[in-house]
């Protein structure tokens, strides 16, 4: 989840943004700065010079590394507390397990009543047809899913460069199923895909030699934009519907 | 000026303005001159810049106080506010341009002491920027030093392929140090390529290796240089601050 603490109404980082950076680079843990920080100094030259300049004027200022980082040290913690919940989380879980198992080997899973609370079972009495219609909650959650992002429809269709690239697939505001495959031609060298939610999140990014690209993992139901980029420069913004 | 972080902290922020504007004073100073170097300001202007950059720090101190969020250092936060000050400053300044004539006091005596300092400042900043490149930054050395044709050493190996094992190393460095100027360059980063590929698991080939190598020089170079332009580096003078660098690390 991108951390709008750090970013400006104009997507550049703001102070910050740039001071976090600041401190990575002189208590040398560039490497635990979120992505979504370092990804952009990597492509945005402008921020890069702030943090440069900031870098710069900070040197002679010695930070003293033994002083808890009020972030970074932040960040480092929480993995801990994740996996603390893990705990808790399995714990109950095999909990559940046991209990369910008990009940299928005493005879009472018959007896269980279905699970009315996360979804209702409704008939159509003109067409017969079953529905299943989602709680509010989890619907108004299902429905933000797919909320465009004023941000990204911008771009989408944008011709970027005057070596512009060819998208084969998949088509702008196409719905597709997992594994997406995303094809193009026309460019020669290696691009970077990366796909993002509707809220702006990279939640994947990739270098690709060849002109197609296969995702790795599933997606949710919702509505991605996805861009391709070479040399900092960004060659495609499309977008794609998976339900 | 050597300070540390614990010299502002945020209970002086809420609790002591006059005390916290008393100790940004050092931050002020390390800005000021900072520009004053930069040539935003004239040395002479530094009490005048000092005064401006106090008295916007007081009207903003209310804003500093309730938004600050210590998600950062605070003493790292300050120097971005008095930044932004100094630079909101010259923009005024700029629009009351007046050219002063060179008098002899500006007139540089001893060009070559001048010329050291620049270099040495260059090499500073060329220093943090392979920093700001975090992990990556090995990666980039041993390609800055491939495509300088700068001999590679162990370290340098040791550092980019931690995935690789040590015989792997050893042959890359003998092959680097023994035909580095010999071979094509291209050759050169076939060889780094292989290793490169599987510390991280990829199929690059050299080329785009190389294309990644250049484009990050390019880049370093418009950094360097700045916006507008205050430096006029090339990919040679990269090379000499580059192999200064390396030679004293």
């Amino acid at each position: 989840m991108t951390d709008q603490r750090f970013f400006s109404g104009e997507h550049h980082l703001n102070d910050y943004g740039v001071s976090l950076y600041v401190d990575a680079v002189l208590l040398d843990r560039t490497g635990e700065l979120p992505p979504e920080i370092t990804d952009h100094v990597e492509q945005c030259t402008a921020c890069a010079a702030h943090v440069l300049e900031m870098c710069e004027i900070m040197q002679d200022v010695r930070l003293d590394r033994s002083v808890k980082h009020p972030f970074l040290d932040a960040a480092v913690k929480k993995p801990q507390r994740i996996v603390t919940m893990y705990r808790i989380a399995a714990v109950f879980l095999v909990g559940i397990f046991g209990g369910v198992l008990y009940y299928s080997l005493s005879d009472h899973k018959n007896n269980i009543a279905p699970d009315v609370a996360q979804h209702s079972l409704s008939v159509d009495s003109t067409t017969g047809d079953k529905t299943t219609t989602a709680p509010t909650s989890t619907g108004d959650q299902f429905a933000a899913n797919f909320t465009p992002s004023p941000n990204l429809d911008d771009l989408v269709q944008n011709e970027f460069r005057s070596e512009s690239i060819t998208i084969i697939s998949p088509e702008i505001g196409a719905t597709v199923s997992s594994p997406i495959t995303f094809r193009w031609k026309s460019y020669d060298g290696p691009v970077k895909i990366k796909i993002l939610s509707n809220k702006e999140v990279t939640l994947l990014t990739s270098i690709v030699e060849a002109n197609s690209f296969v995702t790795p993992k599933p997606f949710a139901p919702g509505l991605y934009y996805w861009k391709l980029e070479a040399n900092d420069e960004l060659l495609f913004v499309g977008k794609f519907f998976i339900k | 000026m050597p300070t540390t972080n614990d010299f502002l902290d945020i209970t002086l922020l809420h609790d002591d303005k006059d005390e916290f504007i008393l100790r940004c004073q050092r931050i002020i100073t390390i800005v000021v001159k900072h520009f004053i170097k930069k040539g935003l300001f004239l040395p002479e202007q530094y009490r005048d810049i000092t005064q401006s950059v106090n008295e916007e720090l007081i009207k903003r101190l209310p804003g500093i106080r309730s938004n600050f969020d210590n998600s950062v250092l605070l003493v790292t936060y300050m120097n971005a506010v008095v930044r932004n000050i100094c630079l909101r400053l010259f923009e005024q300044e700029r629009m009351n341009v007046v050219t002063i004539p060179l008098h002899d006091e500006y007139r540089l005596t001893e060009e070559g002491n001048f010329n050291s300092l620049i270099i040495r400042e260059e090499i500073n900043r060329l220093a943090i920027l392979l920093r700001m490149y975090g992990l990556q930054q090995y990666k980039l050395v041993v390609c800055l030093k491939t495509y300088y044709r700068i001999p590679v050493t162990m370290q340098d190996l040791d550092r980019c392929f931690s995935k690789c094992n040590q015989a792997e190393r050893a042959v890359l460095l003998e092959q680097c140090v023994a035909n580095y100027d010999k071979t094509p360059e291209i050759e050169n980063f076939q060889r780094l390529v292989r290793l490169l590929n599987i510390q991280e698991q990829k199929s690059t080939s050299a080329d785009s290796l190389r294309r990644w190598t250049n484009e990050h020089i390019h880049k370093i170079i418009v950094l360097l240089n700045g916006t507008p332009p205050r430096s006029a580096h090339t990919k040679e003078t990269i090379k000499i601050l580059f192999e200064q660098l390396t030679n004293e690390q």
